[in-house]
């Protein structure tokens, strides 16, 4: 695969020379933000400019970052595919079954199919170990449950995993964490830098401030460190 | 331990007999070696690691009963 790495004032800016370089055309690659850029102080020091990996790929254009959970393993090639006569509800509840009783974590599971996922409901005493820090845990046995069941069943659909209401409380939680850092932001006019989260967290702040008038968020980071930003608008927007 | 591991890893792959783990007992942490066949290492390993990483989540909050702390290495 042909790539380059660009540098760049602006994403815009970075792009166009490395598409020029590749002769390619945007629909032709796959890009990487690898470092966000930075305004110095003054715009003079410590300014770092954006740096892209701009990939040639021959298929279908892929979204920038953001991976689908579930297209990993559906598009890894020679995948032997076991179907059963199990439903895939059967087979979710198998895998977490096998997964608990490793985890010596005694709970209850309780699958549904729905029309587009399958939700599962972790319930019992030590539910908390499953949930780990910022639901870290959750998220990576959600993630490796769907790689599994797409892998190995052909599953198509969506296995989302909630322990309790854990999910609805953390929703709840991470949207007055985000009103009141936007308040303080309203107050000093200082940009406000949250901790790295989560996409479907960070989605939630994004949501819940755009009301806000005088308030921008932005993400910046990439993978893991991804974060988000709050701060105040004044007159021309940040970005 | 070993056997979640066992469990995750071999879900995951096309060839689970090649699957071999093994354990390195330290005085405060626990290695534990992966080892499969070779055209199953990305798969292992998933796009950015996210596989990779998301089984060391898992195996670290089995391990915080035992208080030991867990590592995990894919041997290529």
């Amino acid at each position: 695969m042909k790539e380059v790495i660009q540098e760049g004032r602006t994403r815009e800016e970075a792009l166009k020379a490395a598409l020029e370089k590749l002769g390619a055309d945007e629909n032709d690659v796959f890009v990487e933000v690898l470092e966000t850029p930075r305004e110095g102080l003054f715009g003079l020091i410590g300014s770092r400019n954006i740096k892209l990996r701009v990939a040639l790929v021959n298929t279908a254009p892929e979204p920038e970052i953001e991976p689908d959970p579930n297209r990993i393993a559906s598009t890894l090639p020679g995948s032997p595919r076991v179907f059963s006569d199990d439903t895939p509800e059967d087979q979710v509840r198998d895998f977490l079954e096998k997964v608990f009783k490793c985890l010596e974590v005694e709970c209850d599971i309780d699958v549904c199919e729905g029309q587009n996922d399958i939700s599962v409901d972790i319930t019992g005493k030590d539910a908390g170990v499953v949930i780990g820090k910022f639901g870290q845990t959750l998220d990576s046995l959600q993630f490796i449950t769907n790689v599994v069941m797409t892998k190995k069943f052909g599953n198509k659909k969506k296995v989302v995993i909630n322990v309790g209401d854990y999910r609805k409380r953390r929703e709840e939680s991470v949207h007055k964490m985000a009103r009141s850092v936007a308040r303080k932001v309203m107050k000093t006019h200082k940009p406000e830098a949250l901790a790295p989260m989560p996409p479907q967290d960070r989605r939630i702040i994004h949501l819940a401030l755009a009301n806000y008038k005088n308030i921008v968020t932005t993400s910046e980071g990439t993978g893991k460190n991804r974060k988000v930003v709050i701060s105040f608008k004044s007159g021309s927007p940040t970005r | 331990m070993n056997e979640l591991l066992q469990l995750l890893v071999k879900s995951i792959v096309d060839t689970p007999e090649e699957v071999t783990i093994s354990e390195v007992v330290g005085e405060k942490a626990v290695v534990y070696e992966i080892k499969v066949a070779e055209s199953d290492i990305g798969k292992v390993i998933g796009k950015q690691g996210r596989i990779i990483n998301a089984i060391r989540t898992i195996v670290r909050a089995a391990a915080v009963k035992d208080g030991k702390k867990v590592s995990i290495e894919l041997l290529g």
